[in-house]
């Protein structure tokens, strides 16, 4: 039930289906479209549709790309034989920030999750193992997420690929770098514990 | 060990209080009036800022009094001889706020452990005599509050098991997600060996406190006896063996679990025996029993608290006391001697036979309280 016209209406519903966007932002952003000059609506409208029409997933490590192959997999200067696995596009910017990392990537698009229905077939398994047998590699590095779905994730595909005989890690999980031990949580300092190694 | 005593109790627009402000009595304080006047009230008010939760309502907009948009609740208390407050505000449309020594907590869990409650109500009679599921209620809430990394693994357990259960269930339609069922298996065993090992060492220790004070209380009369029935058997109390010992049980179960859409397996399927004189309390006790029993389980609480976190916790009766007879009631006297105690009940008469000199007594009428301030040396003049 809404008490605006049908168009405006329209837009706040399609805005608040946006994670992070509620109602009361939806309308305070459908309202802010309708005071912009047409000429930027129109701008964003097709940045929108550019966007979906032209990004597609890399042939080889399946993240978003505008071309066939994106330009990790097309460097000839990363590491062939070292491929991190992420659970998604977000996760390779946020390794790559860290500019230390010159192997290359794999993205599931998704982590196993039974409530969801995802099982790994719906995440891109397939093509990591089919990468598997067209490369050399040695390193895989398991960067899923530290919870219960992307520790199932990890589990299965390490459980895929270690009988290939192909070394397989697991990131580490504990104290962020530069904080404080006193105030680290409970749970992390166990983890932390758990995890220590003899320097 | 530090004895901790709360001094000062401010409710505003909490439940029937408009605005309360009572300061507390070192030892006993006794709350009595006639029913639904809001005594539980301030004993719920206390709970709450011990555990984040109210130990009877799921909503916390059912604590603001009626009418009202918002509630406040201040408790000022004493530990390791400082002055230290927890103060909490609850508002109906907005998330509720939690100040500890005036400064904003941002989780729940970090409110939890620092004024130590143990609350004993009618309602706990469930343990001894309902279902398993009371008694994982009553080791989980007194494990996660001694415990921090305990309700962290029992969040993470339930969170598998629910994708388990899951993946039980899709699995009859999509095939392929049932070959992801080790990896589920694995983390359950992970976390849900921890819980058991937990588990079994909170449960011999409160074995043992139960079985000394149900000693004293029943005048060696009669054994109290608490046992941890694991669903998963184990041999050796090790972590390493209980796990393997858990996965071995999944994928044993593994079939019946399928058709059934359900694990059968695991810490969720727990239960604490409770044997009075080798008989099962819950089957072939007399109620008078049962209610002892519960008195020993409550009080090893206490106690567990009391060595596992260094604080010596405030006991809060709510009703239970007049139900006890005479001799249990003087055991309990003693033993809460250096403990502070709050305690509700409908009449006063009955305490006076006990020569408490530490003694406060509060006439709770309608939302309103009146401190008839005698201890009972007073009264004797």
């Amino acid at each position: 039930m809404s008490f605006y016209a049908a168009p405006i209406a329209k837009l706040i519903d399609e805005l608040s289906k946006l994670p992070g966007v509620g109602s009361k932002t939806a309308q305070r952003l459908a309202f802010h479209i309708l005071n912009m000059p047409s000429g930027e609506v129109e701008q964003l409208s097709g940045a929108i549709i550019s966007a979906k029409r032209n990004i597609k997933h890399c042939r080889i490590c399946c993240n978003i790309t505008d071309s066939e192959v994106c330009s990790i997999c097309g460097n000839p200067k990363r590491d062939e034989g070292l491929i991190c696995v992420v659970e998604d596009p977000k996760d390779v910017v946020a390794m790559e920030r860290t500019r230390e990392y010159k192997g290359m990537y794999h993205v599931l698009n998704g982590a196993i999750s039974p409530m969801e229905g995802i099982g790994p077939e719906e995440i891109r398994i397939k093509e990591l193992l089919k990468r598997l047998g067209q490369q050399e590699v040695k390193e895989i590095i398991l960067a899923t997420n530290p919870n219960i779905e992307g520790e199932a994730t990890a589990m299965y595909i390490s459980r895929l690929i270690k009988p290939m005989g192909i070394k397989v890690t697991r990131i580490a999980h504990g104290i962020p770098v530069g904080g404080d031990l006193e105030y680290a949580d409970e749970v992390t300092l166990m983890k932390a514990m758990e995890g220590r190694r003899e320097v | 060990m530090l004895k901790l005593h709360i001094k000062s109790i401010l409710l505003k627009n909490y439940r029937n209080y408009e605005d309360l402000d009572i300061r507390l009595n070192k030892g006993i304080n006794i709350l009595y009036g006639q029913n639904a006047q809001g005594k539980t009230n301030i004993l719920e008010s206390i709970h709450l800022l011990s555990t984040g939760k109210s130990h009877r309502s799921q909503k916390d907009s059912e604590l603001i009094r009626w009418n009202q948009d918002d509630a406040r609740i201040k408790i000022a208390y004493e530990k390791e001889n400082e002055e230290q407050s927890i103060e909490m505000y609850l508002h109906r449309n907005t998330k509720k706020q939690i100040k500890l020594n005036g400064v904003k907590l941002t989780k729940i869990g970090e409110l939890i452990g620092n004024l130590h409650t143990v609350i004993f109500s009618p309602d706990h009679m469930k343990i001894i005599k309902e279902g398993p599921s009371e008694r994982r209620r009553f080791v989980d809430i007194i494990m996660s509050q001694a415990k921090p990394g305990y309700y962290y693994h029992l969040v993470q357990y339930l969170k598998v098991l629910e994708q388990r259960n899951n993946l039980l269930l899709e699995g009859k339609k999509n095939e392929k997600l049932l070959k992801t069922i080790d990896v589920w298996d694995e983390q359950l065993a992970e976390f849900g060996s921890r819980l058991i090992k937990s588990r079994a060492l909170f449960i011999r220790r409160i074995n043992e406190y139960a079985e000394e004070i149900h000693y004293r209380i029943t005048r060696d009369r009669e054994k109290l006896d608490i046992r941890y029935k694991s669903s998963v058997p184990y041999g050796e109390e090790n972590e390493t063996e209980i796990k393997k010992r858990f996965r071995e049980n999944l994928y044993d179960f593994r079939e019946i679990d399928a058709r059934r859409g359900l694990t059968h397996k695991g810490p969720h399927r727990d239960d604490v025996l409770i044997y009075i004189d080798g008989n099962e309390a819950r089957t072939f006790s007399s109620q008078g029993q049962q209610r002892t029993a519960l008195l020993s389980l409550k009080l090893a609480e206490l106690e567990y608290i009391k060595n596992e976190t260094n604080d010596v916790p405030v006991l809060l009766l709510d009703d239970v006391f007049s139900e006890l007879d005479t001799q249990r009631q003087y055991f309990l006297i003693e033993f809460i001697s250096s403990i502070q105690t709050i305690i509700t009940c409908t009449d006063v008469e009955h305490l006076n036979k006990f020569q408490i000199t530490d003694m406060s007594v509060f006439h709770v009428i309608e939302g309103k309280i009146e401190k008839e301030s005698f201890s009972l040396d007073d009264k004797r003049l």
